[in-house]
């Protein structure tokens, strides 16, 4: 399912980005519109993980949103290449990017969304489940990732929405990393957790790439994007004409931070 | 089961009140697919549309334009406008559901639970206590109604274990198709909390299709895997649920998804 | 046109409703157990009395019929009497005790043990034709179900009385399936006796007067009383034989013999209890069931 990894630059590549623009219209505020990016282009080969840079409001986040279908995209091409083919994903209508994202596309969110009262253990093996894994098989995965990122086992048993943030953020890795999937978004996956369980998401970052996982990461820690990244992608040299602040946009369209949360 | 097909195709679907010349139109001009296994969520505030889009989809309303069109078992694509008297009740009975807002509209509040839900098993010719009761038995356990209350009326009940009530009744002939009204206002925010999640679960273990019509964004974002948007009748935004709500396009959009009241 | 009776009709309907009554009756018999509205007319007697029977009888009576009249399997009582006497007068007919001499039989609530033959009329009075009514008050639901044979409801009553008692606890009135086709309430007879409705060589049929509806049986019909397949349809049994003529396997009615509570078990059908008794000289009962008019 995996494409064998000999050479990263003499294979397709897993992600294709292409031309792709970005615009905000802010209707809330009187139709203001903000143009992020402009002609995004770069991509990600099978066993390489690509780190997006720039400061904060770039537009990082923006990318791998619509890179996972949670953004529209203006102009321009998302190319995602899967088990089945490739898939636009900027051009793909909801039941290819549900199908993409059940074959292809992985994503780590930089907050937990919290489904109510599912236990952590079950929150982590249920992308295992829909793709088909035996119960108990996808419990054994499951368990075996919260064990690694230091997640005691009496809470398996609990839904995360007591737990403090960096338990959150370790439940969320555990989910995004228990599949096999060919391309894996991560935002900010170290974001709220200490040394200790940062070099272990490292560790599993390592692992995905062995396995000829491609990955597109935020890593806001210089010394995890040291460890991991193979190369960088800036964001800002892709910046649109006005330079506008993607988290002002943001609030101009939502009334809030814009929290993602993808239904299962 | 015909894959190529939608479970249901609605193209142009409109519904006006009244007669043509002197007419409202409730809703108009919707255009959608249903495939097996997916939820719709119909979003918008008060006079939207999408309660008569509900009514119109599921033969409640009449179709004053465009059509509906629907997957039967055997793969063939029937318009539903065609569809005589018997053969839209026989879809009732046997692969059709519709959970009312108001669960006392749903339920024979004077029948037992076990009664209740096994209606429609007695309607499809299931003519053995044993086997009806114990079917029965499951599906409370299912929704998470103590089986202690089988032989309790739904008077007896609250308004969250009325509303699972609903919700058995119409899974129990596992339907393929199942329209819901607004199945958790009127609800306790915790009593809410557990009927989605129930239903969420339902959804995923027997691969229904559904269409639910709320008001609540958190609703649509927690079950459905596309959503409308409608307003004055129309649908003004759709797609992928987390897209719309994350990324609106439309102004109404983002004046709605601005408005949920911030935790 | 003949007049009997100052100025009425034979039969005391005019033809013109008789003949209305008679189309509705033949769309009855072609439609087994199915509900057919008709012209409810006014007879001499108020609503709730058997003015659905009444008017059935008058319709097909003709001069060479007999007529026996049973009210609760009793030919004495004050009702049974009164219809006898009244059809003897407008119709100047023969009538009867003995069930196996009748050519119509006009029944309150009750079939008689006697077995019924071929050629022989059996009208019930009926005052509720609607087996579904007291599920679903709505007409216009339940003529949807009819039409749709659409009959889960009538299941899900049976499946509460199971719930709550252990058992079906319907004992008259119990719900029969016609033909393998339609729903029909039987009328208040005792589930008793709802056997003898299957497959019988008489034609039945039925009239409410009040409901204004008419339906029927022809002869030699299905007619099965509805179960569950773990909780068949059971007819009431007597542990006791009556009192009186001892027989068994007959509908007994219970009736009070003293202040102190004290009572006996007795033959519903009269007819039956008269001639099967032992001494038909000391039976409790009056009169002789003669081929002659009745005095009132």
């Amino acid at each position: 399912m995996i494409p064998a990894v000999t050479d990263a630059c003499e294979t397709q590549p897993i992600l294709a980005v292409s031309g792709v623009e970005k615009t905000f219209t802010m209707h809330l505020q009187g139709g203001q519109r903000l143009p992020v990016l402009h002609e995004l282009a770069f991509e990600v080969h099978a066993g390489e993980c690509v780190a997006l840079g720039g400061a904060s409001g770039a537009g990082k986040s923006s990318v791998l949103k619509m890179a996972y279908g949670n953004y529209a995209v203006n102009r321009g091409s998302i190319a995602v290449r899967g088990p089945g083919g490739v898939v636009d994903i900027a051009a793909a209508g909801p039941r290819q990017v549900l199908a993409a994202r059940r074959h292809t596309v992985g994503y780590v969110s930089q907050f937990l969304h919290c489904v109510p009262r599912v236990a952590a253990l079950q929150i982590v093996a249920e992308p295992l489940l829909e793709r088909g894994v035996p119960a108990a098989e996808a419990r054994d995965r499951a368990a075996e990732l919260l064990t690694r990122l230091a997640i005691p086992e009496r809470l398996w048993a609990l839904p995360p929405a007591t737990f403090s943030g960096g338990e959150q953020q370790r439940v969320n890795v555990a989910r995004g990393f228990v599949t096999e999937l060919p391309l894996l978004l991560l935002d900010e996956p170290t974001a709220s957790l200490d040394v200790r369980n940062r070099e272990v998401v490292t560790g599993l970052i390592h692992d995905k790439r062995a396995r000829g996982t491609a990955i597109l990461g935020i890593f806001h820690d210089a010394e995890v994007r040291e460890a991991v990244a193979d190369r960088v992608v800036q964001v800002e040299a892709f910046a649109a004409a006005t330079g506008a602040d993607v988290a002002h946009a943001a609030a101009g369209r939502t009334g809030a931070a814009g929290t993602t949360g993808a239904a299962a | 089961m015909n894959d190529a097909q939608p479970l249901l195709q609605v193209s142009g679907a409109g519904h006006a009140y009244g007669d043509r010349s002197a007419s409202r139109w409730g809703c108009r001009d919707v255009d959608l697919d249903l495939w097996p296994g997916e939820v719709l969520a119909v979003v918008g505030e008060s006079g939207s549309g999408k309660t008569t889009l509900l009514g119109t989809l599921s033969q409640r309303l009449s179709l004053t334009e465009g059509s509906v069109r629907y997957q039967l078992a055997d793969g063939t694509m029937a318009d539903l406008s065609e569809l005589s008297e018997a053969a839209v009740r026989r879809l009732w009975r046997t692969e059709w559901g519709f959970v009312h807002q108001n669960p006392a509209d749903g339920l024979r509040m004077h029948v037992s639970a076990g009664g209740n839900v096994g209606e429609p098993l007695m309607a499809t010719g299931w003519r053995h206590y044993g086997r009806i009761r114990a079917a029965a038995a499951e599906w409370l356990q299912r929704v998470e109604i103590p089986v202690d209350r089988i032989d309790d009326a739904p008077v007896t009940f609250s308004g969250g274990m009325r509303q699972r009530l609903q919700i058995a009744r119409n899974l129990v002939i596992s339907p393929r198709l199942v329209f819901m009204d607004e199945p958790t206002s009127g609800l306790d925010v915790s009593v809410q909390a557990r009927l989605l999640d129930l239903i969420r679960s339902l959804v995923a273990e027997l691969g229904l299709a559904m269409i639910i019509v709320t008001h609540d964004l958190g609703v649509a974002r927690l079950i459905s895997h596309r959503t409308l948007v409608m307003k004055d009748g129309r649908v003004i935004e759709s797609g992928l649920t987390d897209r719309v709500l994350d990324d609106p396009q439309a102004a109404y959009t983002q004046l709605l998804v601005s408005s949920i009241l911030q935790g | 046109m003949s007049t009997n009776l100052g100025g009425y009709n034979l039969g005391y309907l005019d033809e013109q409703t008789k003949r209305m009554i008679r189309r509705a009756l033949l769309k009855a018999v072609a439609i087994p157990g199915f509900q057919v509205p008709f012209a409810s007319r006014e007879v001499p007697m108020p609503r709730g009395w058997g003015t659905g029977g009444v008017q059935v009888t008058a319709s097909i009576i003709g001069q060479d019929d007999v007529l026996k009249v049973i009210d609760q399997g009793a030919d004495d009582t004050t009702n049974a009497v009164s219809i006898r006497s009244f059809f003897a007068a407008v119709a100047g007919v023969r009538t009867t005790t003995r069930t196996e001499e009748a050519s119509i039989i006009q029944t309150r609530h009750r079939i008689p043990e006697t077995s019924l033959a071929e050629g022989q009329t059996i009208v019930y009075q009926v005052p509720g034709p609607e087996p579904l009514r007291f599920l679903e008050p709505r007409e216009t639901e339940t003529r949807r179900m009819h039409a749709l044979a659409d009959y889960g409801l009538m299941y899900v009553k049976l499946y509460e009385d199971i719930a709550r008692y252990g058992h079906i606890a319907t004992t008259y009135d119990y719900p029969v399936m016609v033909n393998g086709r339609y729903l029909m309430a039987p009328s208040p007879i005792p589930s008793f006796d709802n056997p003898k409705m299957h497959r019988s060589p008489a034609l039945q049929l039925f009239g409410a007067g009040r409901e204004k509806r008419i339906y029927a049986v022809p002869p030699y019909t299905d007619v099965e009383s509805l179960g569950f397949e773990d909780h068949p349809f059971e007819p009431q049994r007597f542990a006791q034989p009556c009192a009186i003529c001892g027989s068994a396997g007959v509908y007994l009615d219970e009736v009070i013999t003293d202040d102190a509570g004290g009572s006996m078990f007795v033959c519903s059908d009269t007819d039956h209890c008269e001639r099967a008794a032992p001494d038909p000289a000391g039976s409790v009962l009056t009169g002789d069931g003669a081929d002659t008019e009745v005095n009132a």
